[in-house]
């Protein structure tokens, strides 16, 4: 029925087709569309499809409604159940699905080739089993269809309820943020004015602590803390607080001595700047996560012209900055034209990409991590690339990483890997784009392919 | 006299420095570090060691890339060199199974979820230095400026 | 460079003293053992008020450099023949000192009082004691003060103190935020301490150092000692109740002190608690069995090291330091002592000249002043020597009650230097405890060491006219 029958059955099929069905007057020809069967009516004949196809369809309940069940294709035998089980009542309402020849036999058939094959029933019992078996491999399908099916109902309605809670809670979160962030920045405002115009030498440390690159870590601060202790005489919570604002003693010495007796007092403006610049960063770092969140519900984000690929790149990788201290990311930025596209969406893609990547390289020793990412237009398309030199993605997980709940990592929350690639995957093929990925053990490659036409936003 | 140290561990640079702020009370009496990786925490711990100081607490964040902060305690739980060590876990985010963990295998003393009170963190600091001191046999009248009392009382004899 | 005087001094002044020729002291005939002990003695008050060293670690030192420099089995040149060289010392005194009879009167008591916390005796009794007084402030801080100061006659100040103070934590945690009563509470219990110390020989070092001097006709048994030290101790701390409860009245009316516990009744409890009373009687009644209180003060360290009550990981937590701090003491006086310094050293001066009262007062206030800033006991060791010499030496001290009330007025006055939270380590926890600040701990502390020494020179004034000295 569904699937072509093995030699065995074949050979028998087109044996008993030369026996049974090759009688001129026992052979019909159906139109697409007309009835062969009706369920429930009598039926006292085998078919045997010659050519086209026969679709079955069964109602459930009287005057309801006819349900698909299956098609089947030449060979293949109708009307088994009716004939074999001495019932002579159709099952199933059959329709010839394409125009249609058949050949049929009907109880009066007289057996032929009894000495060799045994009585009929004998030489069709392979012909029967095959079609059992058939049904039941289908019915094994639709149910495994069907729970399949509910699971990913289910998944949906889970993420569209995370989705919902993610909107409502990041809208007050926002709030909440707003309000530290906008109050925190009128803060420093006002300290480093009050500061200015009462305390112009303090002023100096605290705009340099605000100033401050990010954050030194805290091997190097120690070394160095160490190099200051021992060439200035200083004790050792004093050396650390230098190694943080300078990077060699000789800076200091250039000062002179009084900057040394007022060293804790400078420190503690400086930190206090540092602080503030602190303050910033974690507000920045919130409203990321809150963003990705975001999308993983909403997705509202607007689309508007004059988006650069590289400009959503580099924020990203300022939003990373502090994550991805230890890895050396290296930038080959290519001239892209610029597109019709929501900004935050394609941050989000890259957070997530570039984070995948760290993570991977994190997740074993590597003396030399490295990230590199290229971009590049190549006729129609944009194309970016995301490589690490990490372990490679293992090949039986090949498949999941871009299953919603997938996540390298252990028992946390990692909105990073964990919703990342899945959320990723969507917006680029929102974009009518694509994500590839390849990966061996020390070259793990993301690519993106983006085409521009569709989002140069003409159409 | 002795140096005693503190030991904080954070991947987030910004939370690191927010748990020192929290403890510069306690900066007069003892040397405060800072770590941002449990690897980083280990090798320190194994200098200090080495220097003949005392690692009187840790206090770790859990999540952290590489390996954990619980991971992290209880190979300090384990080593003979920092038995004494008292641990606090502070942590935004530990599953069940790992503060089981934490609590059997890494024998934390306190455990402290963020976003922590400052004022509570120096507190409870103070009374696990306390105790690391008195069990330790060091000097605790030249600190008591930063020991915490009760602690103390209960302590000695 | 502040920190590096500390260091510095007791090293070079000593060396000055040492580098000196004999004919620039104002002593006559001054020998070089003299010289050495004197360099050994300004040492040793160097590192005890400066404190570069842990003061049992002065006292350790003490010793050795005794018995280096001035002992008959000394660095060989040392004792090179001189005619100027004096008097030696047998290194067997010197060592002997590291087991004295007053350290083994100390290592009873301290046997004593472990034993009694092991068995929470103390914490029991305090229960108990502690019914009668009712639930009204004023009454509580009473008892309170009253068991602080018992315990601290036979256990050490600081231990009790502590547990006292664990006690009274949370009662004070309860308290009202201005409620000066806080502080009235927290003051008691270091005053008491102090305080009780004075009431018994093993109260506080201090009381040991001076029983080293009371021998012979002057001797003064555990019982005696107790005869007028306990009233002298009901006396002050009812002054120092009264004081407290005016200056720093509660506001609340009622408090409630919980203590946890049931008397043991283990049989090994029972031991602690017998062995406990018995001591104590045997050393009230002095002479009547024969034994000293030397003698009974090893009965317990017998008994408790019998019957497991004080294990060997016992024995290791016991205070080693008091009991070196009191040698170093012991052997500072044995040198001045037997190399004659003392005795010269104060016939070098014309002390005669002065009036008796004027020394009496004279040296109590000095070793009320430096107790206030430095160990009691380190105090008494430096002072105990020289004034024990001084006062045999002055013939008119004898109408005042000789030798013996000088070295009273010296020990109390030693015990009553409780105005700073340096000056004693009971003042240090209670001042941690964060409810009392230094101002108010200063007025209480110096009231009372004035009124204590007052009412020192009342009560040894007293016993001369009842002819007990």
């Amino acid at each position: 029925m569904h699937s072509d029958p093995s030699p065995e059955i074949a050979a028998t099929i087109s044996r008993l087709q030369r026996c049974y069905f090759n009688q001129p007057g026992r052979q019909i020809r159906l139109n697409k569309g007309e009835m062969l069967l009706e369920q429930g009516q009598a039926n006292e004949k085998l078919f045997l499809l010659l050519s086209g196809q026969l679709t079955a369809y069964y109602q459930v309940e009287p005057d309801g409604e006819f349900f698909e069940l299956n098609q089947s294709n030449p060979p293949s035998f109708t009307g088994v159940h009716s004939y074999f089980s001495g019932s002579y009542c159709a099952r199933f309402r059959v329709v010839a699905s394409k125009d249609s020849e058949l050949a049929y036999i009907d109880t009066h058939v007289e057996v032929k080739q009894e000495a060799e094959f045994g009585p009929l029933a004998q030489q069709f019992m392979p012909v029967i089993v095959n079609e059992l078996s058939q049904r039941q491999i289908l019915a094994i399908h639709a149910q495994v269809e069907h729970n399949l099916a509910q699971q990913r109902a289910m998944q949906a309605e889970k993420m569209s309820t995370i989705g919902q809670l993610a909107s409502g809670l990041s809208h007050e979160l926002n709030n909440a943020l707003g309000a530290i962030s906008g109050k925190s920045a009128y803060f420093e405002r006002f300290m480093d004015r009050h500061f200015e115009q009462h305390f112009p030498t303090q002023h100096h440390y605290f705009r340099a602590g605000l100033d401050s690159k990010q954050g030194l870590d805290s091997k190097l601060v120690r070394a160095r803390g160490k190099v200051f202790e021992q060439t200035l005489g200083v004790e050792r919570d004093q050396g650390k607080a230098l190694a943080r604002i300078f990077t060699h003693p000789d800076e200091v010495v250039a000062l002179g001595k009084s900057f040394l007796k007022r060293l804790d007092e400078f420190a503690d403006y400086w930190q206090l700047g540092r602080d503030f610049k602190e303050l910033k960063q974690a507000v920045n770092h919130a409203t990321g996560i809150i963003k990705s969140v975001r999308l993983l519900g909403a997705g509202d984000t607007e689309r508007k012209y004059g988006v650069d690929i590289n400009d959503t790149i580099n924020c990203a990788l300022d939003l990373m900055s502090s994550h991805c201290r230890s890895v050396d990311i290296r930038i080959q930025a290519g001239q892209l034209p610029l597109l019709c596209a929501s900004h935050a969406e394609w941050v989000q893609v890259w957070v997530s990409l570039i984070k995948n990547a760290y993570e991977a390289l994190l997740s074993q020793p590597n003396s030399a991590p490295m990230i590199r990412i290229k971009t590049l237009l190549s006729g129609h398309f944009i194309q970016v690339s995301i490589e690490d030199n990490g372990p490679g993605i293992a090949p039986n997980l090949m498949k999941s990483i871009f299953q919603p709940d997938m996540t390298t990592k252990k028992g946390g929350l990692s909105f990073g890997l964990g919703l990342g690639l899945s959320i990723s995957q969507r917006i680029i093929s929102s974009y009518q784009g694509e994500l590839e990925v390849a990966s061996q053990p020390g070259l793990t490659c993301f690519r993106v392919f983006l085409p521009i036409e569709v989002n140069n936003g003409n159409n | 006299m002795e140096t005693i140290n503190i030991i904080c561990v954070d991947d987030q640079r910004e939370v690191l420095s927010a748990v020192v702020r929290d403890l510069a009370p306690l900066a007069d009496h003892f040397n405060i570090e800072e770590c941002e990786s449990a690897a980083e925490c280990e090798e320190l711990m194994d200098e200090l060691d080495a220097d003949g100081e005392h690692v009187a607490l840790v206090i770790s964040d859990h999540v952290m890339p590489l390996k954990t902060g619980v991971q992290l305690l209880t190979e300090i739980a384990d080593d003979p060199r920092f038995r004494e060590v008292k641990k606090i876990l502070l942590t935004g985010l530990a599953t069940h199974a790992d503060t089981i963990k934490a609590v059997n295998q890494a024998h934390i003393d306190h455990y402290l979820e963020k976003a922590w009170d400052g004022e509570e963190l120096l507190h409870i600091s103070k009374q696990l230095l306390t105790e690391y001191i008195v069990s330790q046999g060091l000097d605790y009248q030249s600190r008591l400026a930063v020991l915490d009392a009760p602690t103390l009382y209960k302590l000695i004899q | 460079m502040k920190q590096y005087f500390k260091y510095l001094f007791p090293i070079l002044i000593p060396g000055i003293i040492l580098s000196l020729p004999l004919s620039w002291f104002p002593i006559e005939n001054i020998t070089l053992a003299e010289q050495r002990i004197i360099a050994i003695f300004v040492l040793a008050a160097l590192c005890w008020v400066l404190e570069p060293i842990p003061i049992y670690a002065t006292s350790v030192l003490i010793i050795v450099l005794e018995l280096l420099f001035v002992s008959d089995k000394g660095l060989w040149f040392t004792q090179q023949a001189s005619p100027d060289l004096g008097i030696l010392l047998s290194y067997k005194d010197i060592m002997a000192t590291f087991a004295s009879p007053i350290i083994m009167l100390f290592l009873g008591g301290f046997f004593l009082a472990m034993a009694a916390t092991k068995y929470r005796l103390d914490v029991n009794l305090a229960r108990v004691l502690l019914k009668p007084f009712g639930q009204q402030p004023k009454y509580v801080m009473l008892g309170l003060m009253m068991i602080t100061a018992v315990f601290s006659m036979f256990m050490s100040n600081t231990a009790t103190t502590a547990m006292m103070l664990a006690i009274l934590t949370p009662v004070l945690a309860v308290f009202a935020k201005d409620d000066l009563g806080k502080v009235g509470f927290a003051l008691a219990i270091p005053v008491a301490a102090n305080v009780g110390g004075i009431g018994t020989p093993i109260g506080t070092p201090p009381n040991a150092i001076a029983l080293k001097y009371l021998v012979g006709d002057k001797l003064i048994t555990f019982g005696e000692w107790m005869a007028f030290g306990v009233p002298f101790v009901i006396i002050l701390l009812a002054v120092s109740w009264f004081m407290l409860s005016r200056l720093f009245p509660a506001d609340t009316d009622k408090i409630e002190l919980t203590i946890k516990g049931r008397f043991l009744k283990t049989p090994q409890a029972i031991v602690v608690y017998c062995t406990f009373t018995l001591t104590i009687l045997l050393w009230l009644m002095g002479g009547i069995h024969g034994m000293n209180a030397y003698v009974v003060a090893l009965l317990p360290v017998a008994v408790f090291s019998v019957t497991k009550i004080i294990t060997k990981e016992d024995l290791k937590k016991i205070s080693w330091d008091v009991l070196w701090l009191v040698s170093g003491g012991i052997a500072l006086g044995l040198g001045l002592e037997k190399t004659g310094l003392a005795a010269n050293a104060v016939a070098a001066i014309p002390f005669g000249d002065y009036s008796p009262l004027v020394i009496i007062v004279g040296s109590s206030v000095l070793c009320l002043l430096m107790a206030n800033f430095m160990s009691h006991t380190a105090t008494a060791n430096l002072l105990m020597p020289i004034v024990a010499a001084l006062g045999l030496s002055m013939h008119s001290l004898l109408p005042y009650g000789g030798q013996v009330a000088l070295i009273l007025c010296v020990t109390f006055a030693a015990s009553l230097g409780m105005s700073l939270p340096i000056s004693t380590p009971p003042n240090a926890l209670a001042h941690a405890s964060g409810h009392i600040n230094t101002k108010q701990m200063a007025k209480v502390g110096a009231s009372i060491g004035v009124i204590g020494l007052l009412m020192t020179f009342a009560m040894v004034y007293l016993l001369t006219v009842i002819g007990f000295i």
